[in-house]
């Protein structure tokens, strides 16, 4: 027979017995819909996670500090005083915490693959406003030339530009506009003041992008330039910082962020780089997903019974079949590989359905979760449905139904045709 | 021709052991048609699935024009019946799922002919047996007779050597048994297929160019 021949027959076959394949079909909807719903979730949680992680890191950021090494104590128990180093002057347990300097950053500098490295400076800022409106508190922190992150709208400010502000998503509401979009591009002014001698003075800023809505809100991103400008008039020293950003090219490989990763910890500094910060989430999500995937295949297994089921019934049904069917010079292979598609099929169908049937659940459940469980995690879907997971998952319900198939499928090939034809 | 040398059939082991054939000597000259007779139980049929390759002798030679059957594999036998051999049972073995046409096709899609093909020679052999117009029908909504004369199609649509009708006529009353036999003998005749006929009506064998009778798992004449 031909490829055609055979899938035609197996759908044919299946349909003599409705009621019996819908329900066979039916308990591998079970397990495929059930896959598709854990993946679903994982993968939407999983991007949910990275969007939320940007706010922290990307992968060409690394983050730079000292390590316990430099912050041991004497035999005593009193610290060492470090030159050129500045302390906190040390909390309960008696550590004390060494400020990096000028020399760390020109030392990080030199490492292969580092294209910049930036002291991360503490600044506050007193209030943000729009023009003479309502002042708003907010939190800033650094941007770094060379890295970026998905934004709701506009981009990070440039290298050269010095006056950049990259604003959280809740200030397009609270500075009075429609949408993101309408804010990129108006000039805004942040406060600071020096707390040693009380001057104060105003920055103008141009908002040159605004970040996704996540459910943490992060800190206003500013132009470096204008970072080391408040630092020192807030009375930071240039060369005084708790720790330093490390930039690579745009886009490194795991083994570039290894390489700077180990030759800065032989050089004794403690290393954070996107890597490990991604762990602290995927180590309880992968644990998630695995349990819930087990399930769905205890789910599967159940369904595989009923595959084994199904066709062996088939078997003895249609022995007289069977019969003629070698009688008329069909091949054992041939009778085998009618049954192995049937299998497939009820796989194939069981697969098709129950992914169909998550989508769809998908497309009603997504706008609902997050607007009230998952709520401020913004325009994110938290059941997300990658094409290649879906068709892997129809995939491998057709080979679970072919495993299934093999015995039934073997039998039949092996009836005698003298027994099935036989007269009774 | 088909010939049979010493053959002998048993079924099971030892003491439960039962002597199906015993000692079987037999020619079918190419064209021929041959009526093989006895009562149930005599052995007949099994006679009939060993010519056809469906099983095999247990001591004793089967020839296809020379060739034992004994030294083909199971493919090749498989391709034997599906090139050679037309099949006609008592209960004509339709498949109530397919239609009319698609049963008489059902050798030539296990030969893997073309769709376009296949179409083209089962309306040709269900003109043949004049029931073209219920092509598209179901299997089970003909008649006894009608059923059977599908049959006849289908043994036929793949242009074989030999048709073997086991009990042909036995499921159907004295009319239509008498217009299947009919139809039986014109296309041996028109199309010089060789026809070995199972049965144990006597009338039917009548007409064959030659009858054996079976007894005990033996030729008596």
């Amino acid at each position: 027979m031909r490829i055609p021949d055979y899938i035609t027959t197996a759908q044919t076959n299946l349909l003599r017995t409705k009621l019996r394949t819908f329900l066979t079909v039916l308990a591998f909807v079970i397990g495929t819909f059930t896959i598709s719903m854990t993946t679903a979730f994982s993968q939407g949680l999983r991007s949910y996670i990275n969007t939320q992680i940007e706010a922290y890191g990307t992968p060409n950021m690394i983050l730079v500090g000292l390590t316990s090494n430099n912050q041991q104590s004497s035999s005593s128990g009193v610290p060492y005083y470090q030159s050129g180093r500045v302390t906190d002057g040390g909390g309960r347990d008696g550590k004390v915490a060494y400020t990096m300097n000028g020399q760390d950053l020109a030392k990080i500098k030199a490492v292969p693959n580092v294209q910049g490295a930036f002291a991360n400076y503490n600044v506050s800022a007193d209030y943000i406003q729009y023009g003479d409106q309502q002042k708003y508190t907010v939190q800033v922190s650094s941007a770094y030339p060379g890295v970026s992150t998905t934004l709701a709208a506009g981009a990070y400010p440039s290298a050269a530009q010095t006056d950049g502000l990259v604003l959280p998503y809740p200030y397009v509401e609270a500075l009075g506009f429609q949408d993101a979009g309408s804010l990129v591009g108006k000039t805004v002014s942040l406060h600071a003041t020096n707390p040693a001698t009380g001057t104060s003075r105003s920055y103008a800023m141009a908002v040159t992008g605004v970040l996704p809505d996540t459910a943490h809100v992060p800190s206003a991103v500013l132009s470096y330039q204008t970072v080391t400008a408040m630092a020192q008039f807030e009375g930071g020293s240039a060369d005084t910082f708790k720790d330093i950003t490390v930039v690579t090219s745009s886009n490194p490989t795991k083994a570039m962020r290894l390489q700077i990763k180990d030759t800065l910890q032989s050089d004794g500094y403690q290393v954070q780089t996107y890597d490990d910060l991604l762990s602290n989430f995927s180590g309880p999500l992968n644990i998630i997903t695995y349990g819930l995937d087990g399930f769905a295949g205890i789910a599967l297994l159940a369904a595989t019974i009923g595959i084994v089921n199904t066709l062996l019934m088939s078997v003895l049904e249609r022995t007289q079949e069977i019969g003629l069917l070698k009688a008329l010079g069909m091949r054992r292979s041939g009778i085998t590989f009618i049954y192995l598609t049937e299998a497939a099929s009820i796989g194939f169908w069981g697969g098709i359905l129950g992914v169909v049937g998550a989508i769809l659940l998908g497309t009603i459940a997504n706008p609902i979760l997050t607007r009230t469980l998952f709520k401020g995690i913004g325009h994110a879907h938290i059941l997300s449905y990658p094409l290649p997971y879906m068709a892997a998952i129809i995939g491998g319900a057709m080979i679970i139904g072919l495993l299934a198939g093999t015995l039934p499928a073997v039998r039949a090939g092996r009836l005698d045709p003298i027994d099935a034809l036989r007269r009774e | 021709m088909i010939t049979v040398e010493k053959v002998y059939k048993t079924y099971g082991k030892k003491e439960s052991a039962y002597e199906a054939l015993r000692g079987v000597d037999l020619r079918i000259k190419d064209g021929e048609s041959l009526a093989i007779i006895g009562k149930s139980g005599s052995g007949k049929s099994t006679l009939m699935h060993l010519l056809a390759g469906l099983d095999h002798p247990t001591k004793g030679t089967i020839m296809w024009d020379g060739q034992p059957l004994a030294f083909m594999n199971e493919r090749r036998l498989a391709k034997l019946r599906n090139d050679n051999v037309g099949f006609v049972f008592q209960q004509f073995f339709l498949q109530p799922t397919l239609t009319v046409l698609e049963n008489a096709m059902l050798p030539l899609k296990i030969a893997g002919v073309a769709p376009a093909e296949r179409k083209g020679r089962g309306r040709d052999v269900l003109k043949a047996v004049g029931l073209l117009d219920k092509a598209d029908n179901r299997a089970t909504d003909l008649s006894g007779g009608q059923r059977q004369r599908v049959a006849i199609a289908r043994a036929l649509v793949n242009e074989p050597s030999v048709i073997f009708a086991d009990e042909p006529t036995g499921n159907l009353d004295t009319e239509t048994g008498k217009q299947v036999e009919e139809l039986l003998f014109r296309l041996h005749k028109e199309r010089n297929i060789t026809l070995v006929i199972v049965t144990h009506d006597n009338e039917l064998a009548r007409r064959c160019d030659r009858t054996i009778h079976i007894q005990d798992g033996k030729v008596i004449k």
